[in-house]
């Protein structure tokens, strides 16, 4: 029964019939039994809840309450104290978002299945007898491999697209679910699960970008796709905090080196010395700056890198990681403004197509921020006429009123 | 006048599909009575999906405002919730495997449209039974991608058009309804939208029509999309 699933996994009815976007009143009679669910919302509610479609619909009392009977995912999510009610909240929206990718790549007739051959290949190619962190860096080579992963460029007007950039392409068109949103009153730093309708999961990464860089999250990021292929097949879901604290567990030193590897390998920080003429032993605020843009990684992870690599020692690692480079950073690369920062700089074209506020979910009682890939995929379809524009309007999980003010008028220049 | 002296007419549907759009603009313009008129006289039970009555529900221009007109309307079945539960009265099949046929259907359409939008136009497809909606962008994208539509489809005016044809509303109602609309912002059929309802009725095509009563509005389709249902009081 609904209300035993919702239990177990430490989701409020209330709140749940919020994020649904469904009135709270008829979603407690389908918790209780009182009314039948109807058939249209129980593939939604299976994705999202992570049971199967007939365990939505039955009768039948499974023992409620207590973590153990929760399905796989919310198990995780509802462990230790750290996590609360608003991550969990997070997850299921972001679960409805999978459940929507899904149907959207049945749409367009594409598949983004790709992610299983690059977890498998890495798992077939994985040496269980290695260390872990060997075994980090051996997925993260494979990894950098199938992605074509090269150097960062500096391209016209001296914009620079690096791994970060890349690295969020590559992923998608993987077909893996790469989410990152503001959610303020979490510990949660990242976190990996599965979505998506049963038999069609796919990975999702998210990092939270509350009060975290752009640079710092390409580590999340990677952290979490390690996770997600060494872990979430057995955990169902991984949850990483911003602060570490306690004993950490050789999968998260597995996933540092990941992150580090897929990253910063030694021939990209190498790369990066040479043709901007750095010298690792003597690097000047400026010149941190520089790797760090390039990498487009944060200091920490670099300085981990160069370490590693023998380029530097502990001691000049530490003394380069509390040099500011701030200001440098920003002059480098736009990637270091804040939100509004870059949207001003950027001009009035970027702010009034991508910006945040028109990729965040109005419906459900907690925002989300949307891809900026999903929106524009979404928008094309109703261009096309492929979707209606209500079917628009249920993707970008927001109402009419709302999706009129922001693509009405794209939508009426491109009819005329 | 009895259905008997029509022997050619098809009998009249058995049930109407509003869309949610509809269902607002119906409580916009206080048109409950409307419904009540097309069920009681001429036995064509206008009916709303599951999904539509949860839409109808959570709806923010809608609660607070219309919550318990319409939980009455549905309560004295003037707007009946076609589930489980009602079906077996509106199918001479097993109701059970007709259910589970819209369901499909309307599945396989929800890649396309919305919950509502896709839920309606299945059940009237498998039941073949007319939709009520105003968004013809559904049509357009259903033919797209090739999903069967029961036509016609109708839309808010032709309940209020066949409502003035057999003497349920006046002129004036209808000029009050449109007015109503308009001022809520609501999209209003083209031939009324810049004109009065006694001057734009003669460009509307009425898809809704009571037989044994001389139609009103123009004689002839004005778009492909305009079908006639002909009915008769029963």
């Amino acid at each position: 029964m609904l209300r035993n699933i919702l239990d177990a996994a430490g989701l409020n009815p209330k709140v749940c019939a919020g994020l649904l976007g469904i009135d709270h009143n008829i979603f407690h009679e389908w918790t209780m039994g009182q009314r039948p669910i109807p058939g249209f919302i129980v593939l939604e509610l299976s994705s999202v809840l992570g049971v199967p479609p007939q365990t939505i619909t039955s009768n039948k009392a499974i023992p409620s309450g207590s973590p153990e009977n929760a399905p796989a995912v919310w198990f995780k999510f509802r462990q230790g104290d750290k996590l609360t009610d608003i991550d969990r909240e997070v997850v299921v929206l972001i679960r409805k978002l999978g459940y929507f990718i899904d149907q959207l790549e049945t749409i367009s007739q594409i598949k983004a299945i790709s992610w299983k051959l690059l977890f498998e290949t890495i798992q077939r190619e994985r040496d269980k007898q290695a260390s872990f962190r060997d075994q980090g860096k051996n997925a993260a080579r494979i990894y950098r491999s199938v992605c074509q992963l090269g150097y960062a460029m500096e391209g016209l007007g001296g914009v620079i697209k690096g791994a970060g950039d890349n690295m969020r392409g590559g992923l998608r068109s993987l077909g893996i679910l790469v989410m990152e949103g503001p959610i303020q009153k979490s510990q949660m730093e990242g976190c990996s699960f599965l979505v998506g309708p049963p038999g069609s999961e796919r990975p999702c990464i998210f990092a939270n970008t509350y009060k975290e860089t752009w640079f710092r999250r390409n580590t999340v990021l990677m952290h979490e796709l390690a996770h997600a292929i060494f872990d979430i097949d057995d955990e169902a879901a991984a949850v990483d905090f911003k602060e570490r604290t306690g004993i950490r567990g050789s999968e998260e030193h597995r996933a540092d080196a990941f992150a580090q590897e897929a990253l910063v390998p030694k021939e990209v920080l190498n790369h990066i010395a040479q043709t901007k003429g750095l010298r690792w032993e003597a690097l000047t605020a400026r010149d941190i700056a520089t790797v760090v843009a390039y990498a487009e990684v944060e200091a920490k992870t670099v300085m981990g890198a160069a370490q590693e690599a023998g380029f530097i020692d502990a001691t000049l690692a530490a003394t380069y990681l509390q040099t500011e480079i701030h200001e440098e950073l920003k002059s480098l690369t736009e990637r270091a403004l804040n939100t509004k920062e870059y949207f001003t700089r950027k001009g009035p074209d970027a702010s009034a197509m991508w910006s945040p506020e028109l990729r965040t979910t109005s419906v459900p009682a907690r925002a989300l921020r949307l891809p900026t890939p999903y929106v524009k995929k979404v928008l094309e379809l109703v261009r096309e006429e492929k979707i209606t524009q209500r079917k628009a309007m249920e993707f970008l999980m927001i109402d009419e009123d709302t999706f009129r003010r922001r693509f009405g008028r794209m939508l009426e220049e491109v009819n005329a | 006048m009895a259905s008997q002296a029509h022997p050619a007419v098809p009998p009249n549907p058995l049930l109407i599909l509003l869309d949610s759009d509809v269902v607002f603009q119906i409580f916009l313009a206080d048109q409950i009575p409307t419904l009540l008129h097309i069920k009681r006289k001429y036995h064509i039970q206008p009916m709303v999906v599951e999904a539509v009555d949860v839409e109808i529900r959570k709806n923010k221009k809608f609660r607070g405002r219309f919550d318990k007109v319409y939980q009455k309307s549905v309560d004295h079945e003037t707007v009946l919730i076609l589930d489980a539960r009602s079906l077996p009265a509106f199918v001479t099949s097993d109701a059970r495997s007709v259910y589970e046929s819209i369901q499909s259907t309307g599945l396989r359409y929800n890649l396309f449209m919305d919950y509502g939008e896709s839920y309606t136009h299945a059940a009237a497809v498998i039941l073949r039974a007319p939709v009520v909606s105003n968004d013809h962008n559904a049509l357009r994208v259903a033919q797209k991608n090739g999903l069967d539509i029961q036509e016609p489809v109708l839309g808010t005016f032709d309940l209020v058009v066949f409502a003035l044809q057999t003497g349920h509303l006046n002129d004036r109602d209808c000029e009050e309804i449109r007015k109503k609309l308009l001022a809520a912002g609501e999209p209003v059929y083209a031939a009324f939208k810049h004109r009065s309802f006694r001057d734009g009725l003669p460009n509307f095509y009425a898809r809704l029509t009571d037989i044994s009563i001389p139609a009103i509005g123009s004689p002839s389709p004005k778009s492909k999309w305009d079908q006639r249902i002909s009915v008769l009081l029963q």
